[in-house]
């Protein structure tokens, strides 16, 4: 089975430093849109973190008009090609969990792609980010 | 600009609609550092003196700090600067939430509004697009329905505004965020109201930089680990939330009761932190960027008060509308809790009118019929909710406490000033300064008035929180007005510093962050070096410019650094503390000669000089 990263909403206090220190590690600034991880914030303090579950079955690249999300073989991780993504957003607008995003900076999808060290993991202050598989 | 700042600020005139984007001046960054940096030389630079702070010439700016938007713990806040219509003096207040990061995603550190606008308008701010809107539709709503028609309208937006006290011109309304939010003190709402501007919605896309990104990680990761090693970081407030001193702060006669009658309070057990987790809290949350999480969700199920949710009450809440108001019902406090953060009103100074109001009413200097019909005995929590009401309101006896304590006790006249708890103007806050002596030095001589936070040194004082980088070790004792100057001066200048950084103060607090972190923070944020020494020296620059603001443009002397008579005369009845009162005189000459103020409490030209504060010293003396 191939590793993803699952949250448990109750745990979520909703601070976004999850957001932060994705964006931190892997762009190199602060900026929560520019992040692979998504906390949605609601009414009865719901806080709800969003992020890719790595479907076997995945909308988002059955979707896509470019082929652009594709499945490694050996880690089951998708990923989405920086070259083929046209920044559409129909993948935005099937993914089943708001998962996936457009990035502000040069207009693509992205998307968790379990990284190395999962900063959003090591930062969380509540452990409301689980690694399973 | 390295890092942490976004290098543009907007100054919108609402007289006539007129939005200018301008870039952020260096100097301002590495002398002032922003927050309460950056209001204090923009209010110097621009604000008249003589100005009505409700007139339209009263300047109020919202700023941030190069640590709000970033990952350096509890980098989330906001900051408001104004001239405050409660003391007439300098006003600042912070908030921290979501909405401070947002602007900085939007692309500004900082925002300067001046006039008043002829309609009542709302801003929006999206990146680029800056625009004045109506709010005819949004006047008169409450703060809690004005973020759900402003998140309605504009999906991503984060909110800051008023509730009906700011409209209605109330003393100490606040401008609130995010729901829950406050930028409490002074009354930077009733500015805002004036203004006739009702809230702000900002989103955006942008990047915050960060000059050294590796060693930025490294900063932060021992940063963390000294916070989660530090009990009042690690345990007390997430666990139990501020309002975990309660117990504590009673057992040690440090808990305003009664209007300060005492400080002990029988039913503090009832109205802690422990009770509440047990009760009335469903939800332990985080603002922006924090990992300390001390922000309770909390609902009131069943009962008299069934259906009151907000966050909170905090601490300092709890002992407003809790012991200060003889009030041991908890489910009350945190009605009265919702409803001032609905109105928009600051739970410190109303809990203050309120209870002022019912020892006046107690003492029989205010008939029923004053009392606008309610029975205001001590301990009358659904009096204490309807005046509360009434205050934002602005009815009867309500519109007098509009006016704020000082004021009101004014206009009531047959002594009533005996019995009015405030510094300068602003009322007073949840320590009784009997029982922590540093704290009524503290209160004071802060440049906005009565105020607890800068610093609230009986973290080291009551509860022995002590500092290695700071000098503060061994057992200090909080009743004996000896080495107080020190304690304060030192703890002042890392709180104003994190009213400058565009952190919370909750993390050096209790002494748990050190200068050296925070200076390693900045510096690897912004990529200006700044040494512990550069921290503590640009917070006396600020500190001092605030009190040379107090001074020279609205006529602070060494006469108004003084305490409410119940502080000074009367001796605490019970508690650690009995038969003392805060002997404020010796403690004051040591601050100022600590602080080098001359006698009359002025900042001598030396020590601005010093500071670098020149065109400070250059108006000593006209």
């Amino acid at each position: 089975m191939a590793k993803k990263l699952v949250a448990v909403k109750e745990k979520c206090v909703g601070c976004r430093i999850c957001e932060l220190a994705c964006s931190l590690y892997l762009e190199d600034v602060f900026n929560p849109r520019r992040a692979r991880i998504k906390v949605e914030s609601g009414y009865n303090a719901l806080d709800l973190p969003h992020i890719c579950f790595q479907c076997d079955d995945a909308p988002c690249a059955s979707s896509c008009p470019e082929n652009a999300i594709v499945r490694e073989d050996e880690t089951g991780i998708w990923k989405v090609s920086k070259e083929k993504c046209i920044g559409c957003g129909d993948c935005l607008d099937v993914c089943p969990y708001d998962a996936i995003f457009i990035s502000p900076s040069d207009n693509i999808a992205i998307k968790c792609e379990l990284c190395e060290g999962l900063p959003c993991k090591e930062y969380c202050p509540n452990e409301a980010l689980l690694l399973e598989g | 600009m390295q890092g942490g700042y976004t290098g543009k600020y907007l100054d919108i005139d609402l007289q006539n609609g007129t939005v200018k984007v301008l870039p952020l001046d260096k100097e301002m960054t590495v002398k002032y550092v922003g927050g309460g940096g950056f209001n204090a030389k923009i209010l110097w630079d621009q604000l008249p003196a003589e100005v009505d702070p409700l007139a339209p010439e009263n300047i109020l700016i919202i700023s941030t700090g190069p640590m709000t938007g970033t990952l350096a713990p509890t980098g989330n806040s906001w900051y408001v600067g104004f001239k405050s219509p409660a003391t007439g003096i300098y006003g600042e207040g912070r908030g921290g939430g979501y909405w401070g990061p947002e602007l900085k995603f939007a692309g500004y550190d900082y925002l300067i509004l001046r006039g008043r606008s002829p309609k009542p308008v709302y801003l929006y701010i999206e990146n680029d697009k800056v625009e004045l809107l109506p709010a005819d539709d949004l006047w008169g709503l409450d703060f809690f329905k004005t973020v759900d028609q402003l998140e309605e309208k504009h999906k991503g937006a984060r909110v800051l505004g008023i509730g009906p006290a700011g409209e209605n011109l109330v003393r100490f309304a606040c401008i609130m965020s995010d729901r829950y939010r406050a930028g409490g003190r002074g009354g930077a709402g009733a500015v805002m109201g004036s203004k006739q501007l009702k809230a702000i919605a900002v989103c955006g896309t942008s990047d915050v930089r960060v000059a050294d990104k590796e060693g930025f990680i490294e900063a932060l990761r021992d940063a963390n680990k000294t916070l989660m090693a530090h009990p009042a970081t690690a345990t007390l407030l997430p666990d139990f939330g501020t309002a975990s001193l309660v117990n504590g702060m009673s057992a040690f006669g440090a808990f305003p009761t009664r209007n300060f009658r005492s400080g002990v309070f029988e039913g503090a057990e009832k109205i802690s932190g422990e009770t509440m987790a047990e009760t009335i809290l469903v939800k332990t949350r985080g603002c922006y960027s924090c990992n300390i999480k001390c922000t309770r969700y909390t609902m009131v199920k069943e009962g008299n008060y069934a259906g009151v949710e907000s966050e909170g009450p905090e601490y300092e809440t709890v002992n407003a509308f809790g012991s200060r108001c003889g009030v041991d019902n908890l489910e009350a406090i945190a009605m009265a809790n919702m409803n001032a953060n609905r109105y928009g009103l600051d739970t410190i100074s109303t809990g203050t009118l309120i209870s002022f109001a019912m020892e006046l009413y107690e003492e029989g200097i205010l008939s029923k019929e004053e009392c606008n019909g309610l029975e205001l005995t001590f301990g009358n929590h659904e009096a204490m909710n309807q005046l509360l009401e009434d205050i934002a309101m602005r009815k009867g006896l309500g519109d007098i406490l509009a006016e704020g304590v000082k004021r009101a006790a004014a206009r009531i006249g047959r002594q009533a000033d005996k019995y009015a708890m405030h510094v300068k103007g602003l009322e007073l806050t949840a320590t009784e300064p009997r029982a922590a002596q540093d704290s009524g030095l503290g209160h004071s001589v802060a440049s906005r008035g009565g105020d607890h936070l800068r610093p609230w040194s009986p973290a080291y004082t009551l509860f022995n929180f002590g500092s290695e980088e700071l000098g503060l070790g061994g057992t200090p004792d909080p009743i004996v007005p000896d080495d107080k100057a020190n304690v304060v001066v030192q703890m002042q200048r890392v709180s104003t510093f994190t009213d400058m950084n565009g952190t919370c103060k909750f993390i050096v607090l209790c002494n748990t962050i050190s200068p050296s972190q925070l200076a390693r923070l900045h510096t690897t944020i912004t990529g200006i070096p700044f040494t512990s020494e550069d921290v503590m020296q640009s917070a006396a620059r600020v500190w001092n410019l605030q009190r040379a603001l107090n001074n020279l443009k609205f006529g602070v002397t060494s006469s108004d650094d003084t305490l409410p008579q119940r502080l000074l005369n009367e001796p605490a009845p019970e508690g650690p503390a009995k038969g003392k009162v805060v002997e404020l005189d010796k403690m004051k000459r040591e601050y100022y000669q600590l602080e080098g103020w001359d006698d009359n409490g002025v900042p001598r030209r030396e020590r601005l000089m010093e500071l670098g504060l020149d065109f400070v010293a250059a108006e000593l003396g006209k």
